[in-house]
């Protein structure tokens, strides 16, 4: 897969994409990723759909989506005319039989460039993130679809595991060809007013600058545990946040609640990476990949040592 | 089903007042010349009001006027929460991230006489649609409630435009509120308004559905929503609408695309 810069959309984020072509050129994205599409018509959950928290957002959209025949007639063709970038097509199904569904179809259509798993949706039962909470499962999934498509396949984690390495390995063991998180982590808000919880299903996703340290800290364990290239996405804001994701060994970040309050975010998050590698003297995005945890790995043994308890007695 | 302007901008704007007028409730004035060209009425813009990510979000507010040649807009807001609160903190002089204008108009315009019936911050997009409608020489009448009559927003505005304004309030001002659902029933039959707009109560909701299932003729309401992104692309912003005539079935819609208007029929259900 070739990005032309290495930022792409947060799949949940971006089910319309028309009026954002209006305000720039999709095309400023290295990479387009869309909302998940599923087999059949899905309506989405019951309103409210949003709830916003310190420097966060709830949400339980619920996959809403048209469905397959429907993207391949009339979403996909929209995305062809709106520009040139390389269009990454989220899947979800009910079981492993509609994932494989999915991936054969789209994997048909010329304009699809490559296929990310979603195995992580909290919002829709028991889908989606079900199948990213064990390593065996995830291993299963991406084996599955894997066999039902020469594209390029990446699997989007989900955060509410207590391992994100070992549910990482296992899919780059079942053939993914990169792995993208974080997908949104599960929370409650209860309105004090109603004593009922303020979205329309009782849990939802969180997701915005609350969650990026917990979302480092996962592309950071992540990015040690396989070798595949990572794309780190939760609570980028800024090129500030971009650097710091790439230096948690981070190859791409894609850009997800920051689109609902900076439309034209990605215009000035790639000037100020420019301008970042320019001062710094580096001639490339890559060389941050991971910059940190080399650093780390050389100065913490000296800092340990330095440090060192002394012996009692 | 009016559709969206095709122009659409995301920029600074600067606020050229910003007042209480009752107590909670605020008028803001906006100089922003490229959304006050483009805007309509039923359409509303997305606003920064913090520089920082507390709170996150944008605040949708519906536009209350437009003034194409000054290159301003009216707004008129109630603080409810954090991000208002904040709004009503902006001086005059200071900048503020605007995007608009988003959604669909009001229907523009139908042969007179048309009405507009509203409550509240509801009243915000009628105001602008009534002087727009009386601009268009359009015989035009305006139901106008609220619980003081200080609450009576654009009423003097509309009347001074030649509209016919009748206002009541809670506390009995004017010809008082209850009063007002009857005047406006009685008055929508009497003198056979062609269309009614409205927005901002479900009791009003209810009187126009009434009126335009008897009638037959259109009936247009304004919602607000919690919003994402204001483009249609978070998907968060959903309603719940009829999707067929006879109510058997309900289908979401996105309020920032497919609304905020909505044909009055689609959104209340009338009870046999």
């Amino acid at each position: 897969m070739r990005w032309a810069n290495p930022i792409t959309t947060a799949s949940g984020t971006f089910a319309g994409y028309e009026n954002y072509a209006r305000l720039f050129p999709l095309d400023t994205f290295g990479a387009i990723t869309v909302k998940s599409v599923s087999v059949e018509p899905r309506a989405g959950n019951p309103p409210p759909r949003l709830c916003e928290t310190p420097a966060g957002l709830m949400n339980t959209i619920g996959l809403p989506n048209p469905g397959l025949a429907m993207f391949l007639k009339e979403e996909l063709p929209k995305l062809r005319r709106l520009g040139n970038a390389p269009v990454v097509v989220s899947i979800s199904g009910h079981s492993i039989g509609e994932y494989v569904l999915l991936a054969e179809r789209l994997s048909q259509e010329p304009g699809v460039s490559a296929l990310e798993i979603n195995m992580s949706c909290p919002n829709v039962g028991k889908e989606a993130m079900e199948f990213g909470q064990s390593a065996e499962g995830a291993f299963e999934l991406v084996r599955a679809t894997r066999k039902a498509t020469h594209l390029p396949l990446l699997a989007k984690l989900t955060p509410n595991v207590t391992d994100i390495a070992q549910i990482a390995r296992a899919v780059e063991a079942a053939g993914a060809d990169a792995i993208s998180l974080i997908n949104t982590i599960v929370a409650i808000a209860i309105d004090i007013h109603t004593g009922l919880p303020k979205t329309g299903t009782l849990t939802a996703g969180l997701s915005g600058p609350a969650i990026k340290p917990i979302a480092v800290r996962m592309v950071w364990q992540v990015a040690e545990a396989v070798k595949v290239p990572v794309i780190g996405m939760g609570g980028i804001q800024t090129w500030e946040d971009v650097v710091e994701f790439m230096m948690a060994g981070a190859t791409g970040v894609a850009l997800g609640t920051s689109l609902f309050v900076h439309h034209r975010g990605i215009v000035s998050v790639l000037a100020g990476l420019t301008d970042f590698l320019e001062k710094r003297g580096l001639t490339s995005v890559r060389e941050l990949i991971g910059l940190a945890q080399r650093n780390w790995s050389r100065y913490q043994p000296e800092r340990e040592r330095l440090h060192a308890t002394p012996a009692a007695g | 089903m009016p559709v969206a302007t095709p122009q659409l901008w995301l920029g600074e704007s600067t606020v050229r007042r910003n007042e209480a007028i009752a107590p909670g409730y605020y008028w803001l004035q906006l100089h922003c010349p490229p959304v006050a060209k483009a805007v309509g009425p039923g359409q509303f813009v997305h606003l920064r009001v913090s520089s920082t990510d507390q709170p996150l979000l944008r605040r949708p507010m519906s536009i209350a006027g437009a003034d194409p040649e000054a290159g301003t807009l009216e707004i008129l807001y109630k603080v409810v929460g954090v991000g208002t609160q904040l709004l009503a903190a902006f001086p005059p002089g200071a900048r503020m991230d605007v995007l608009g204008p988003l959604g669909n108009t009001f229907q523009m315009f139908p042969a007179g006489p048309v009405a507009v019936i509203g409550r509240g911050i509801g009243l915000a997009p009628l105001i602008m649609w009534a002087l727009m409608a009386r601009r268009q020489g359009l015989e035009t009448h305006a139901y106008v409630s609220g619980r003081t009559d200080e609450m009576f927003f654009g009423a003097a505005e509309m009347a001074a435009a030649g509209v016919q304004v009748r206002c009541g309030g809670d506390d009995g001002s004017g010809v008082g509120s209850d009063r007002l659902l009857g005047l406006f029933a009685e008055e929508a039959r009497c003198l056979s308004f062609n269309y009614v707009a409205t927005c901002g109560s479900q009791r009003m909701g209810r009187l126009v559905a009434r009126w335009s299932a008897e009638t037959g003729n259109p009936g247009e309401i304004a919602l607000e929503a919690q919003m994402g992104c204001a483009l249609g692309a978070c998907r968060g912003c959903v309603c719940s609408v009829w999707a067929d005539p006879d109510h058997t079935q309900q289908r979401y819609a996105l309020v920032c695309q497919e609304g905020p208007v909505f044909p009055i029929r689609q959104v209340v259900h009338l009870e046999a």
